[in-house]
């Protein structure tokens, strides 16, 4: 069963960050449990918030990906208690 | 510019030169009209290249680029034109080539209407570049150019693009303040469960005294040597805790040949030495280089008894392939700088013996059988390369395309000096040598770099982007062109040979005559006669003023060896 990871990320506001964070996900495979994308009072900047449920392996890699985007000014990552959602009925039947 | 408003294509022109631009490499159309109308206007202050092909543009960049060592400037129209950009961009994304891609786009009332040219070629380029940027408004130029300049030089270089509508070249700039943001800020650090903070001084402490406590260390140096500038202080690393070191294909010339701490390349057609020896290292030092599968072969098997210290300015790179004792998160030269003065001298004399010995070995089993001269054969590649190597005292930068000739350019040539080797390493794109050559051979003209530039390619990667030959004829600039024919795509069929049983499926090419070609380019060139032409052929080609092309009929079936078969470790590395 993977643990919940919550990354919240505060970037300046362009058009290209929202598919540049899809991308990171697609390329890992990830499908977010979550995907939240807000823009506050500032129309500069937006905050998206992502939950995914993952090892702590590719929760590393992942942060490490979105690190890299050009628009981020904070990143927060927390690993929250594993996802109760998680495993595939097959995989929990096998288990 | 007197007596007329500045309009948003002379802005992105001042701003390239204010960043320091010297050339772009490029080729015009209708939606970056008004930019080569603003370039015509500074004729004399810029240089364009004009090439045949946006795929030339982009990988002159990138020979700029890694010889210059600042960003590479490509250009082109909308459409199509952006589209033939993306491969170099991927190129350069793997490769870490800082490049800034400029396309036009059509004005911003038709985005979104499948207008004629139109293609999202931001949306494209996304997992390709560090950054994508569409300009849609003058005012935006001067702060886009400036941050692309900056995004793709800082940390791990990169390609970035700038997308510019059409209306935003023609829109006159009135310097209201868009109040762009500033990129440079981060509010706050990362902070992340996963990606713990580093201590610099700590962890560099602990991998001085993990090497010096090392029976069987062995130094990994990658292109971020180069990169950073850190090749004294590599040799400072080595000399002072008499470390030996191996180098990674884009690593090349970070080290001199003729080091005595030098034990060749890695990789799956690597030296036998330090890829056989990997699996017995103790300690690994791995510095600016990123594990590529291609140095690592089946992963479960890479390096079982080794505690692995990397430095990497790139963190997305630690830890991404293989597990390290020590990460750290910073430039190459400032960690080397930082460990050296803490390294103690150890013998470790049978460990380098036990390396050395292998590639003796090999020296014994691969290489000698193919310097050996037969009179009733064509030269073997390895024969061409080393003689290349000669007749230039190792002092060449040499371009290689993808194949078998760029494994037997990276292995016999003799670098001695730093940033003389350019090859597509991670991408493997074939037709690159020949562009990148032209880009190369423009940044020592403009550096003043008397170094002659010698692109080595295949008959198939020669064909990829033979157009070019054009864009050598146009600028009459000094490069050298070593065409390797045999008459085959031929790492395709060596792979056909060992691992399918000989089923040479479309491999075999039946050519042009290269030196007719040339003619036609008006280029000088010639094709070698046989194995005691070779040397005379080579010095006719560097001492003939201006761009030449000498082909050279090479044996059909050469193979190259050693090699680490896909998907096996890097133990299992073969001499035959």
């Amino acid at each position: 069963m993977s643990p919940t990871h919550q990354i919240v990320l505060e970037a300046w506001n362009a058009p290209s960050v929202l598919p540049r964070i899809a991308l990171v996900l697609s390329r890992r495979r990830l499908t977010p449990g979550k995907l939240e994308f807000r823009v506050g009072a500032d129309p500069d900047r937006c905050r998206i918030e992502i939950s995914v449920a993952c090892n702590a392996e590719a929760a590393h890699r992942l942060c490490a990906q979105l690190a890299r985007l050009a628009e981020l000014t904070r990143l927060d990552h927390r690993a929250l208690a594993p996802a109760l959602h998680a495993a595939p009925a097959a995989e929990a039947s096998a288990a | 510019m007197a007596g007329r408003h500045r309009t948003g294509a002379d802005e992105l022109v001042e701003s390239l030169l204010s960043a320091g631009t010297e050339v772009i490499f490029g080729y015009p159309g209708g939606a970056i009209m008004p930019v080569y109308d603003a370039l015509h206007r500074q004729r004399g202050r810029l240089r364009h290249v004009l090439v045949r092909h946006e795929q030339g543009a982009v990988h002159n960049a990138q020979g700029y680029a890694r010889i210059r060592r600042r960003p590479g400037i490509c250009m082109g129209t909308s459409g199509p034109g952006a589209t033939n950009l993306l491969t170099g961009l991927a190129d350069a994304m793997m490769d870490s080539t800082p490049i800034i891609a400029i396309t036009g786009q059509v004005s911003r009332s038709m985005l979104g209407t499948d207008a004629f040219q139109e293609a999202d070629v931001v949306g494209m380029s996304l997992p390709a570049t560090k950054w994508s940027y569409q300009i849609t408004d003058p005012n935006e130029v001067a702060w886009a150019v400036e941050t692309a300049w900056r995004i793709a030089t800082e940390g791990r270089p990169g390609p970035v693009l700038l997308d510019i509508t059409k209306d935003a070249q023609q829109g006159v700039v009135t310097g209201t303040s868009l109040r762009p943001p500033d990129l440079s800020t981060r509010t706050a650090p990362i902070r992340s469960d996963a990606l713990p903070e580093q201590d610099l001084a700590d962890g560099i402490g602990r991998a001085a005294a993990l090497l010096n406590a090392a029976r069987r260390p062995l130094v990994l140096a990658g292109q971020g040597v180069l990169i950073s500038g850190a090749e004294a202080a590599l040799a400072d690393v080595l000399e002072r805790g008499r470390l030996p070191c191996a180098c990674t294909l884009l690593g090349l010339s970070a080290l001199p040949v003729d080091h005595p701490l030098y034990l060749g390349m890695l990789g799956m057609h690597g030296n036998y030495g330090p890829n056989l020896l990997t699996n017995e290292a103790d300690v690994l030092l791995a510095v600016g280089m990123r594990f590529d599968d291609r140095v690592t072969g089946r992963i479960d098997g890479y390096a079982p008894g080794a505690r692995i210290i990397h430095i990497e300015i790139d963190p997305a790179e630690i830890g991404k392939v293989v597990p390290t004792s020590i990460g750290l998160a910073c430039d190459a030269r400032v960690a080397l700088e930082a460990l050296a003065p803490l390294l103690e001298p150890r013998a470790r004399s049978e460990w380098r013996s036990a390396l050395e010995a292998r590639n003796r070995e090999e020296d014994r089993v691969v290489t000698a059988p193919l310097i050996e001269a037969r009179e009733t054969e064509p030269p073997s590649m390895v024969q061409v390369i080393r003689k290349l190597s000669e007749v230039t005292g190792g002092r060449a930068i040499i371009v290689s395309d993808v194949g078998q000739h760029q494994m037997h350019a990276a292995r016999h040539y003799g670098f001695r000096l730093p940033r003389s080797h350019i090859t597509s390493g991670g991408l493997g794109t074939m037709g690159f040598a020949l562009p990148a050559a032209i880009g190369a051979a423009t940044a020592s003209a403009a550096a003043e770099d008397d170094r002659p530039v010698v692109a080595v390619a295949g008959d198939g990667g020669i064909q990829m982007s033979i157009q070019e030959l054009g864009t050598l004829m146009q600028e009459r600039l000094p490069v050298k062109v070593v065409v390797l024919d045999n008459h085959y795509l031929g790492m395709v069929r060596q792979w056909q040979e060992l691992f399918f049983e000989r089923r040479y499926s479309e491999v075999a090419m039946e050519n042009p005559d290269f030196t007719a070609i040339c003619a036609g380019y008006r280029i000088p060139a010639e094709r070698v006669s046989g194995y005691t032409d070779l040397g005379p052929a080579l010095e006719r080609m560097l001492s003939t003023p201006g761009p030449y092309l000498l082909e050279v009929p090479v044996r059909q079936e050469e193979n190259v060896f050693p090699m680490i078969p896909a998907g096996h470790s890097v133990e299992e590395i073969r001499l035959s």
